[in-house]
C-alpha cells in the first residue's frame, strides 16, 4: 500500500482563534484510493482537507503545526507546510486540486474553463490544449454532452453539469491528489449518483480524499473512511470495518445516527 | 379586530399617496421641460454653435467633459475599488478609505470647482479644459470606487478559491476571473457615474467655464451645455430663455436615457 | 445502480449459487451410492459437505457486509436478505444430505444389502436431485415468467416425493413387522427418509424466496 500523502501530528488554528481547530491529527492517504473523511458539523473535516492543498493561505494569519507529507512516484516526500513562497504553493495546488461543494464554472467558455488551469502552467500550442480539453471532458463523463458547444459560455449548464465541469478542469492537469469538499451536497440525487460513479472511476488515475456528511456516500465510495469529531481524528480504518464493526464508541454512535 | 384593519388600510393610503404625490412632482417637472423645450428645438439649435443661437458645441464640449473625465476617474476608481475588495478585505486602512470614500460622494460640487481652481487654473492662468474635465473626474472616483466595491463583493468566494486551487495567483485570479465575472456590474457603475457627472455644473463654472465657439482644444475655455444653461437662463432675452429650456430638455432625457438603459441592461442580466 | 454495488451483488449470488451446487454434487454422489452400493461415494459426499457451516457463515458476513456500505433498498434489499435466507436452507439441506450419506453408508457396511433398491427408492431420488436443481436454477433466474415455470415443476416434483415417502413408509412397515427384530434400525432408516424429504419442502422455500425477491408483496414461507 503505497502513500500518497501523510499527516502527522498536525495542529490547525484560525486567525484569532484561541485553541487550535485541529488537534494532533495522525492520518495516511494511500495512493488510488478514496479517503473520506465523515463526523458531525464543526468536526473539522472540511479544514483538514482544506490543509492538504494549503488554500487556508488565501485567508492571512493561519497557524500550522506538525507534517503534511506529499509524496511523489518516485517515493520522495516534501513537507508542504514549509512552503513559503507563492510559486511553492502554485505548484503544490497542480498537484493537490480541489472540488468544491458549490460547482464554481468561470464566466468563460467551456473550452476556456478547462483550458484555464493549463494555460496557466505554461501550456499554449493550441493541439495540445484541444487534446487535454477533450480527454479531460471525456474523463469527467461529459463530452458528450458539451462537445458541439464547447465556445458556449460554462454558465449554461445545469448543476450536474458544472461540478463535473469543475471535475474536469481540475482533472485537466493531471493532479496527483484530487480533494472533493462535499461536491454532492447541492445537487439533485441524479447527479449525485452520476459524480460517486465518477469518483469511483477516476481513482485508478488518481488520489482521491473526499468530505461528506453523507455516510452511505462514504460507505458507498470509499475505501478507507476517517471519522473525526471536534477536531479530533477518533476512528481511521476501512471503510467495511468502519460501517460493520467499528471499534471506537464515538464511531459507532455516530454512523448509528444516535448524535450529529 | 376592526380596529387593526382601519390601521392598516390608513397606513396603506398614506403611504400610496406619498408615493403618488413624489411621482406626480416628477411627472411635473418632466412635463413642464417638454412644454416648455421642446417647442424651442429646431434642427437650427442641433447645427449651430452657441455664438449663433445653437447648442452644437456645447452638446459635444459636455461628452468631451465626461468622457474625458471618464478616462481619469474610472482606471482610478477601479483600482482602488479592487483593492478595497481584494487585498483589504478585513485591513482598516482599508476600512479608512472606504469611509472617506463614502463622505467625499456627498462633497458639494462647487467645492471640488473651487480646489480645482486653486491647484490648476490659477498656475495655468486662464480657465481651461482639463481642469473641468479633472473636476469632473474626482468626482466619478468615489461613486466608482463605491460601486466597484459592491460589484465585486457580490462575487462569491468559492470562484476566488476555485482559480487559487488551479494554481492561479491572486493577481491572475482577480483579472481573469473575478473582474470578468462582475463585468455587467462593473460597467454599470461606469455608465451611471458617467450619468451623474454628464449633468453637473458647479464643477465646471471656474475650471473651463464656456466657450460660444465649437472648439476640442482643451487647453483653453471649454463649452459645456450645463454652463451654457445657468448663463442662458440669466439672459433677459426670450431666444436665450427658450434656449435654457431647450438645452435643460435634451440634459434630462439624455440623462434619464443612459439611466434607465443601464438599468434595464443589468436587470437583463441578472435575469440570465 | 453503483457499479461497486453490483459487483457485490453478484458476488453474492455466485457464492450462493456455488454453495448450492456443493449440496447438487454431494446428493449425485449419493444417489450413484445407493444405486451402485458404492461405499466410497458416500464418503466422497460427506467430504465435499464437511465446512458447509463454515461456507454459509462466509456468506452471512459478506451479505451483512453488502447491507451496510450499500444501504440497499427495495428489490435490491430483498435480494441480499433472501440470500441469506436461501444460504441458510441450503446449508440444512447440506445437513440433511450428510446424515443420508452417512446412514447408506451403514448400510452399505451392514450385514443388510441395504435399501431395497426399487423403483420408488429411484424415483424418490431422482425427484429429490430435480428439485435440486430447479432450487438452484431459481436462486438466479431474473426473470418472473421462467421463475413462475419453475416453481409450478418444483411443486410437482415436491409432491412427487411426498407420494414416495409415502410408499417407502407402507414397505418399511412391512419390513418392520416381518423382521421385529431389527426394529430399531428399520425405524432409524425410516427417519432418515423422512428427513430426506424435507430437502424438496426446502427447495420450494427456496423458490418461493426467490420469487419474493424479484416480485415482492407478503413473504410466505
Amino acid at each position: 500500500m503505497t502513500l500518497a500523502m501523510d499527516t502527522k501530528d498536525f495542529y490547525f488554528t484560525y486567525a484569532g482563534a484561541p485553541a487550535p481547530t485541529l488537534k494532533g491529527i495522525n492520518m495516511p492517504i494511500y495512493a488510488n484510493k478514496v479517503t473520506a473523511l465523515i463526523g458531525p458539523s464543526g468536526c473539522g473535516k472540511s479544514t483538514l482537507l482544506r490543509a492538504w492543498n494549503r488554500i487556508h493561505d488565501v485567508y492571512p494569519g493561519n497557524k500550522y503545526e506538525g507534517e503534511v507529507l506529499l509524496y511523489d512516484e518516485q517515493g520522495g516526500s516534501e513537507n508542504i507546510l514549509n512552503y513559503t513562497k507563492e510559486d511553492e504553493l502554485i505548484k503544490l495546488r497542480q498537484r493537490v486540486g480541489m472540488i468544491f461543494q458549490k460547482p464554481t464554472p468561470f464566466p468563460m467558455s467551456i473550452y476556456d474553463n478547462i483550458a484555464y488551469g493549463l494555460r496557466l502552467a505554461g501550456i499554449k500550442n493550441r493541439s495540445e490544449l484541444d487534446e487535454r480539453v477533450e480527454k479531460a471532458l471525456k474523463g469527467a463523463a461529459i463530452w458528450n454532452e458539451v462537445k458541439d458547444r464547447l465556445k458556449e459560455s460554462a454558465m449554461g449548464l445545469s448543476g450536474g453539469q458544472q461540478q463535473r465541469l469543475c471535475i474536469a478542469r481540475a482533472v485537466a492537469l493531471k493532479p496527483e491528489v484530487l480533494l472533493f469538499d462535499e461536491p454532492t451536497s447541492a445537487l439533485d440525487p441524479i447527479s449525485t449518483g452520476a459524480i460517486e460513479e465518477l469518483i469511483s472511476e477516476l481513482r485508478s488515475e488518481v488520489t482521491i480524499a473526499i468530505v461528506t456528511h453523507n455516510m452511505q456516500q462514504a460507505s458507498r465510495i470509499s475505501d478507507y473512511t476517517a471519522f473525526m469529531y471536534l477536531g479530533d481524528l477518533i476512528e481511521f480504518d476501512k471503510t467495511e470495518k468502519i460501517f460493520v464493526n467499528p471499534k471506537e464508541k464515538l464511531t459507532e454512535d455516530y454512523i448509528t445516527g444516535r448524535f450529529g | 379586530m376592526n380596529r387593526r384593519l382601519l390601521i392598516n388600510k390608513t397606513v396603506m393610503v398614506l403611504a400610496t399617496g406619498a408615493a403618488l404625490i413624489g411621482l406626480a412632482v416628477l411627472f411635473w417637472i418632466l412635463g413642464v421641460l417638454l412644454f416648455k423645450g421642446v417647442s424651442s428645438i429646431d434642427w437650427a439649435v442641433l447645427t449651430h454653435d452657441l455664438v449663433n443661437k445653437g447648442l452644437r458645441n456645447v452638446l459635444i464640449g459636455q461628452f468631451v467633459l465626461a468622457g474625458v473625465a471618464t478616462l481619469i476617474g474610472v482606471p482610478l476608481g477601479m483600482l482602488a475599488g479592487i483593492y478595497l475588495r481584494e487585498y483589504g478585505v478585513n485591513s482598516r486602512f482599508a476600512s479608512l478609505i472606504r469611509n472617506l470614500s463614502d463622505v467625499m460622494m456627498s462633497a458639494p460640487s462647487i467645492v471640488i470647482g473651487v480646489f480645482i481652481y486653486g491647484l490648476l487654473v490659477v498656475p495655468h492662468g486662464s480657465y481651461f479644459g482639463w481642469a473641468g474635465a479633472v473636476a469632473l473626474g474626482i468626482m466619478m472616483i468615489p461613486i466608482v470606487v463605491s460601486t466597484t466595491d459592491s460589484m465585486l463583493s457580490l462575487v462569491p468566494q468559492e470562484l476566488r478559491e476555485a482559480g487559487i486551487a488551479l494554481g492561479a495567483s491572486k493577481a491572475q485570479v482577480i483579472t481573469t476571473i473575478v473582474v470578468k465575472a462582475a463585468k455587467v456590474g462593473l460597467i454599470t457603475g461606469i455608465l451611471l457615474a458617467f450619468a451623474r457627472i454628464v449633468g453637473e455644473t458647479a464643477p465646471l463654472l471656474f475650471t473651463s467655464a464656456n466657450n460660444d465657439y465649437f472648439t476640442l482644444n482643451m487647453n483653453q475655455q471649454f463649452p459645456s451645455l450645463t454652463v451654457s444653461i445657468y448663463q442662458l437662463a440669466t439672459f433677459p432675452d426670450q431666444r436665450s430663455i427658450d434656449l435654457a429650456w431647450a438645452g435643460s430638455v435634451i440634459l434630462t432625457f439624455l440623462v434619464l436615457f443612459i439611466n434607465i438603459t443601464t438599468r434595464y441592461i443589468f436587470r437583463q442580466r441578472k435575469i440570465k | 445502480m453503483l457499479s461497486k454495488y453490483q459487483e457485490a451483488l453478484e458476488k453474492l449470488i455466485e457464492e450462493v449459487h456455488a454453495f448450492g451446487k456443493l449440496d447438487i454434487e454431494a446428493f449425485a454422489l449419493v444417489f450413484e451410492a445407493v444405486k451402485s452400493n458404492d461405499l466410497e461415494k458416500a464418503e466422497e459426499a460427506r467430504r465435499l459437505l464437511k465446512g458447509n457451516h463454515k461456507a454459509n457463515a462466509t456468506i452471512d458476513m459478506n451479505a451483512i457486509t453488502t447491507l451496510a456500505l450499500f444501504a440497499p433498498e427495495a428489490s435490491d434489499l430483498r435480494r441480499v436478505v433472501t440470500l441469506i435466507k436461501i444460504a441458510s436452507e441450503l446449508s440444512r439441506i447440506g445437513d440433511y444430505i450428510k446424515t443420508h450419506a452417512k446412514n447408506v453408508r451403514q448400510q452399505i457396511v451392514g450385514e443388510e444389502g441395504g435399501l431395497p433398491v426399487d423403483e420408488t427408492c429411484i424415483g424418490f431420488h431422482q425427484s429429490t436431485l430435480r428439485a435440486l436443481e430447479l432450487a438452484l436454477e431459481a436462486i438466479v433466474e431474473e426473470d418472473s415468467e421462467s421463475l413462475d415455470r419453475i416453481a409450478r415443476q418444483i411443486s410437482v416434483e415436491e409432491s412427487k416425493c411426498d407420494d414416495f415417502v409415502s410408499i417407502l413408509e407402507k414397505n418399511m412397515i412391512g419390513e418392520i413387522c416381518s423382521r421385529p427384530e431389527q426394529a430399531d434400525e428399520l425405524v432409524g432408516r425410516l427417519h432418515v427418509m423422512r428427513k430426506l424429504e424435507r430437502v424438496s419442502d426446502r427447495c420450494v422455500n427456496i423458490v418461493k424466496l426467490a420469487r419474493y425477491a424479484l416480485e415482492g408483496g407478503k413473504l410466505k414461507l
